[in-house]
């Protein structure tokens, strides 16, 4: 086995975390642990590289190396950000800013190219629009199933609901959650807070919530990764991620971070390719 | 960030939102829902389109927040709407009704001859009309939250809005390449703030979205608009003066989201099958005092 560290280390130890069929020859629970330490050190600041440890097996063959993830990031796909409509340029700047790459897109074979995927802020009827002529819908739940991360901002998080109120709307139903549009009110009810997102760290998160929806229920399977006002505002479940507010209105990359920092060197691995 | 600061980022947030889309004029709830359905990222209500407007003469005022109301109740999506020039008043009645957006319109007769409304003293946003980049940096020193260009509005006729497109984005490029102590000499010529002329210069680009809008009458003049650099489209009398409404509003919206792709444009037109667009007018035969574009400073 040739080892070099870096690029050609990572889509094992991604993948495994995200749980993108681990392959054989790595123990999924050492990769979650190792990777999940490392999102911890994420939070404290943004600064570029840090470090992680992997243990991988090929065979009886073990090995233990120490990755540095700056490295990693530059090489690998970019995180797409669906550009029908919306703030779609904001997103790309803070993906930048997080050493990350972005790419716009609008067709349907673009997904095939990224490795991971937002659904920017605007208005959800207008993306629903260009999401219903062609078999978007299908495309979107095999992308979520194929184990690549999705970010849902504002109107992203609408359309990846299940169930969206006030009013009603078909969604993807991605996420289990019910969600209420423009929960707070109008134009002249958008606001800004400043709260502790517990996952990114010790530093407060600027909120900026504009014609915000609201949470009104998660399902089992979803995880509050922080709440605002006695509603969930940022939530999960496997991968899936959506905020009811916009971090790319802010200059604060680590949510950013948090959900694509690890994953840009995904899609799954092929099969018969070299385990690392 | 100050509170001030605080303020101007949701207002630039939310045409932020805006941006990549279709903002469409509607004059009734039925209006609404057709531009709702159509994926319109915003209506702006009125009385009468800027077509009618200017074919009725007369003073052209704020609609009736009846009005607005009712379209507001009928759609999720933002409500947008008019105010004269100058004139505060009519703007604090729609902030209190809570539309989404304010538009201080040169389309509608001017209430000041001097002034344009103190912009910075509002929480709901504004967006202004400008025809270079002088006009629209003093706009943006009130405090708008979102330029447009003012083009010719209600004329079909997209060469005004191409005109002051050209002329922001040529003034902004310019700007950008100008040494640092040539700064305040070119702000004193554009007679604009100078912290926004070094902004301007820094940065290559507006600080807030820019946005296409008078005269826009089909998928094509729509991919232009936004081809010269505007971030979103208002179509005013361009979707309810043509004769497929429906049609038109939705091959537009396909047409801002594909600008890049001349194949999707076209498919955008064939969309429209035998409909016909708003009958245009030649802006050299119009007399200088129906001139919107002239309106304001």
């Amino acid at each position: 086995m040739r080892l070099t560290p870096g690029e050609r280390a990572c889509p094992v130890m991604v993948s495994t975390y995200f749980g993108v069929k681990p392959r054989s020859n790595i123990t999924s629970a050492s990769g979650f642990e190792q990777v999940h330490a490392a999102l911890g050190l994420l939070g404290g600041d943004d600064a570029g590289a840090f470090s992680v440890r992997v243990i991988l097996w090929q065979g009886n063959l073990q090995q233990r190396l120490v990755l540095r993830l700056g490295s990693v990031m530059r090489c690998s796909l970019p995180i797409g950000i669906l550009s029908f409509q919306g703030d779609f340029a904001a997103h790309a700047r803070t993906l930048e800013r997080a050493g990350l790459t972005p790419c716009f897109v609008r067709r349907i074979n673009d997904l095939e190219t990224i490795s991971g995927l937002i659904l920017p802020g605007g208005e959800s009827t207008t993306m629903l629009r260009f999401l219903q002529v062609e078999p978007w819908f299908t495309a979107l739940r095999n992308f979520a199933a194929s184990g690549r991360p999705l970010l849902g901002t504002c109107a992203g998080a609408i359309l990846l609901a299940r169930t969206v109120t006030h009013p009603a709307q078909v969604s993807l139903g991605l996420l289990d959650i019910t969600i209420r549009r423009n929960g707070y009110g109008r134009q002249i009810d958008s606001f800004t807070a400043t709260s502790l997102l517990l996952p990114l760290g010790t530093t407060p998160f600027e909120l900026v919530f504009i014609r915000a929806p609201i949470i009104d229920s998660v399902g089992p399977g979803v995880e509050i990764l922080a709440e605002y006002g006695g509603h969930p505002v940022w939530v999960r479940q496997d991968r899936v991620f959506a905020a009811t507010f916009h971090p790319e209105m802010t200059d604060d990359v680590r949510l950013h971070r948090f959900v694509f920092g690890l994953a840009q060197t995904v899609p799954e691995p092929k099969q018969n390719g070299a385990s690392v | 960030m100050n509170d001030t600061q605080q303020l101007m980022r949701l207002k630039t947030g939310l045409a932020e939102m805006l941006k990549g889309g279709v903002i469409m004029d509607v004059v009734n709830v039925d209006q609404a829902r057709i531009a709702e359905e159509a994926g319109a990222v915003a209506v702006m209500a009125l009385e009468r389109v800027p077509a009618d407007i200017r074919r009725d003469g007369g003073v052209a005022r704020m609609s009736n927040p009846r009005l607005i109301r009712q379209i507001m109740e009928a759609v999720s999506i933002p409500v947008m709407a008019k105010v004269r020039i100058g004139h505060t008043a009519e703007a604090q009645v729609l902030e209190a009704l809570g539309v989404d957006f304010i538009d201080e319109s040169e389309v509608l007769t001017p209430a000041d001859p001097y002034h344009h409304i103190d912009k910075l003293a509002f929480r709901v946003p504004f967006v202004c009309g400008a025809t270079n980049l002088g006009e629209a940096l003093r706009r943006i020193g009130e405090g708008a939250a979102m330029i447009r260009s003012k083009g010719e509005a209600g004329t079909g006729n997209i060469i005004e809005a191409v005109r002051h497109l050209r002329e922001i984005r040529r003034e902004i490029r310019l700007l950008t390449t100008l040494a640092a102590d040539e700064l305040m000499a070119e702000a004193k010529r554009l007679q604009a703030p100078y912290e926004l002329v070094r902004d301007v210069a820094q940065n290559g680009k507006l600080p807030v979205p820019l946005f296409a809008a008078g005269g826009v009458a089909t998928p094509a003049d729509a991919a232009l608009c936004m081809q010269l650099g505007a971030e979103t489209v208002f179509v005013g009398s361009g979707i309810f003066k043509s004769d497929d409404p429906m049609r038109f509003a939705r091959a537009i919206v396909k047409a801002v989201t594909f600008y890049q792709d001349p194949a999707k444009v076209l498919e955008a037109c064939e969309d429209i099958e035998d409909g016909q667009p708003m009958r245009g007018l030649a802006v050299e035969s119009l007399p200088a005092e129906q001139i919107l574009a002239a309106r304001g400073w």
